[in-house]
């Protein structure tokens, strides 16, 4: 089969490489029909996301319809529902057991079992505790080969994938695997009261979800954060204030917009690769250059300065190691709650599959380019490159 | 003197003091010291400078008493008792624990049965029990060793150890102990591997360096064990079943 896979730092080429396989009981295969390029697919581009190796099978966000399914499914030992050859479903992203402690509580990004024994010692080495395995996104998150390719094997089958209704479109439920909860659960984690005003750094598909799910779930204000003319205009048609850090004072504009009081909740959905040429960002840019450094979290380090008193700090924006000189005294000293996690996807897929069809949201309005597999070398670069028109980039294998 | 609190933490987990080294050996470096600061009074540009920082380096660490290298790569203090205890020259001693989302008698069915553990187990070949011998083949870093041992606890839903024979070739003593975990939240299993490492603790890092490292292994194992407990499946990345046959999760 054809797949996308990494080859080194900007280096991303579509390989023949052999078909998957049942391998466990509870798998199942997938035929591919729609899969997407995720703006943390970028940090594995740019190369600062560790273990990834040269052959690596990439995408984390995809669908299609099941072809095998390994023996759990037919025999009844299914620990959550048996799929059925043909069915069309949404695969988290995140892949999950449903048996572990986490499982049990809806965590399933942190599921204890589903990175192989072997990866998570490097987990645990940098980390404490090893986190989920992931589809496609490095050999510390348990090395699976993803979904930007014309099958996938797809672990713990009975418990993932969500059945999608043959009315909906790909396009419409493609985001329940990952960008759409994510969103929405950087919205949920912020406990928005009445009134509140919600700041949301990086208007990128992750914050275009943030920014309608904080809409859904009760602000007052949303306002967007990015220099991206096309991205802060599609945030506007969601409602939401827009500033552009290029040309404003952030701090200043936000405590004028907000009485001097500062936004209520803040929401980073940037991550490790702040753009800017904030000196901090400057600073940063130069210690990861020569590996004095691993994170950019320009963003971060902004959002808690902005934030209100006994605000909350919610950050769906993926960090990969080292913050320096992140001001925690400002977090402590105003009370701040930080929130985070990878997305918990698997509890949201059929709340947010409902806002889909009663109409709270169409996740289409972010795609802004349908393309065949074979052109993922030219979207990885202009997703980088050209972000004013490479918003979202669906593939068809 | 002040009441010293008990102490709570659990074997294998000691090091030793910052002041770490003995009158004779602080009295060397002393004496070491001195007389590299006597050479570096002697010779003069880098050579003088660098005769001067060692000099002090050695005094500062006799006067002292304190050597955090030793510390850092030294034998640990568990260790040391534990050899000394078995009359081995070296050991190695790796406590290991996981949290299984299962009851005691569960997690038993499937480690008491010896025979299965090479399904989880990925460094051991075969393992037989006949209730009181324990025998299995584990594959070493210059290839398979067996162990004849002897079982010195079998408490159903409590306990497994063994200690092999005097005279093995690799001496080696393990235990499994389960434990509730509180709150309703499963089964504890606490693991303990001591080995005498084959070319003392050279070996040690030669065989963690091959990955065939006991603790390493044993760490993955328990892993695998609560995957297989929990999920009914050992995890595995492997795309398809030819490449699982080199896949160390085996699946």
């Amino acid at each position: 089969m054809r797949a996308v896979t990494w080859h080194g730092k900007h280096d991303v080429r579509v390989d023949n490489v052999p078909d998957p396989e049942i391998v466990n009981p509870r798998d199942a295969v997938i035929k591919i029909t729609s899969t997407a390029i995720c703006g943390s697919d970028l940090h594995l581009y740019d190369a600062v996301i560790p273990t990834m190796m040269k052959g690596d099978i990439m995408g984390h966000e995809f669908m299609g319809e099941v072809v095998d399914v390994g023996s759990a499914h037919r025999n009844g030992d299914a620990v959550g529902t048996a799929l059925k050859v043909g069915q069309r479903v949404v695969i988290p992203f995140t892949i999950a057991c449903g048996n572990c402690f986490f499982c049990e509580k809806s965590m399933t990004s942190l599921c204890d079992n589903s990175n192989p024994a072997e990866n998570q010692d490097i987990a645990e080495t940098l980390m404490g505790h090893s986190p989920s395995g992931l589809f496609g996104y490095s050999h510390m998150t348990g090395g699976y080969a993803g979904g930007q390719a014309e099958y996938v094997r797809v672990p713990y089958a009975d418990v993932g994938p969500m059945v999608v209704p043959d009315h909906l479109s790909d396009e419409q439920v493609l985001f329940l695997t990952d960008i759409f909860p994510t969103g929405y659960m950087a919205a949920e984690q912020c406990d928005i009261e009445r009134g509140d005003t919600v700041a949301v750094w990086g208007a990128g598909p992750v914050g275009q979800f943030a920014i309608r799910s904080a809409f859904m779930l009760g602000a007052e204000r949303v306002i967007a954060i990015d220099h991206r003319p096309a991205r802060l205009a599609l945030a506007a048609d969601a409602g939401a204030e827009c500033l552009n850090f290029e040309t404003v004072h952030i701090i200043d504009a936000l405590n004028a917009m907000t009485g001097g009081r500062g936004p209520d909740r803040c929401i980073d959905a940037v991550g490790m690769e702040a753009h800017g040429l904030g000196i901090d960002n400057i600073i940063d840019r130069v210690k990861v250059a020569t590996g004095l450094g691993t994170d950019r979290p320009h963003a971060f380090r902004e959002a808690i300065i902005a934030c209100r008193k006994g605000g909350t700090v919610s950050v769906p924006g993926v960090y990969g190691g080292l913050l320096d000189n992140v001001p925690f005294g400002a977090a402590m000293n105003k009370g701040l709650s930080i929130r985070t996690g990878q997305t918990h996807v698997h509890r949201y897929l059929k709340p947010l599959l409902a806002r889909i069809e009663a109409g709270d949201i169409d996740p289409r309005v972010i795609i802004s380019h349908i393309l065949p597999l074979k052109d993922a070398p030219m979207a990885y670069k202009n997703f980088k490159d050209n972000q004013d028109e490479f918003r979202k980039v669906v593939l068809k294998p | 003197m002040a009441r010293a609190a008990p102490d709570a933490a659990p074997k294998g987990t000691h090091k030793d003091p910052y002041r770490n080294l003995g009158g004779a050996e602080r009295a060397i470096s002393v004496a070491l010291g001195t007389v590299f600061g006597i050479a570096a009074t002697q010779s003069k540009g880098p050579l003088g400078i660098l005769f001067g920082v060692a000099g002090g380096a050695l005094v500062a660490r006799g006067v002292s008493g304190a050597d955090p290298v030793k510390r850092l790569l030294g034998t640990e203090p568990d260790e040391r008792a534990y050899a000394k205890q078995q009359g081995w020259s070296s050991a190695t001693k790796a406590p290991r624990s996981v949290t299984v989302n299962a009851s005691r008698e569960e997690v038993w069915e499937v480690l008491r049965e010896v025979e299965r553990w090479p399904s989880f187990m990925v460094n051991i070949a075969s393992a037989s029990s006949d209730g009181t011998r324990l025998n299995f083949v584990s594959e070493g870093p210059t290839g398979p060793v067996s162990t004849a041992a002897t079982i010195v606890a079998d408490v159903p839903n409590q306990k497994f150890a063994w200690e092999s024979d005097k005279g093995a070739t690799n001496p080696n003593n393990g235990e499994f102990e389960l434990r509730d975990a509180p709150g309703g939240r499963g089964t504890e299993i606490h693991a303990k591997i001591a080995y005498e490492p084959v070319g003392g603790s050279l070996g040690r890092y030669a065989a963690k360096f091959t990955q065939r490292e006991p603790g390493i292994q044993l760490r993955r194992d328990l892993k695998r064990l609560k995957s297989l407990i929990e999920a009914g499946e050992v995890p595995t990345n492997a795309r398809n079943r030819a490449e699982t046959l080199n896949n160390p999760a085996k699946a």
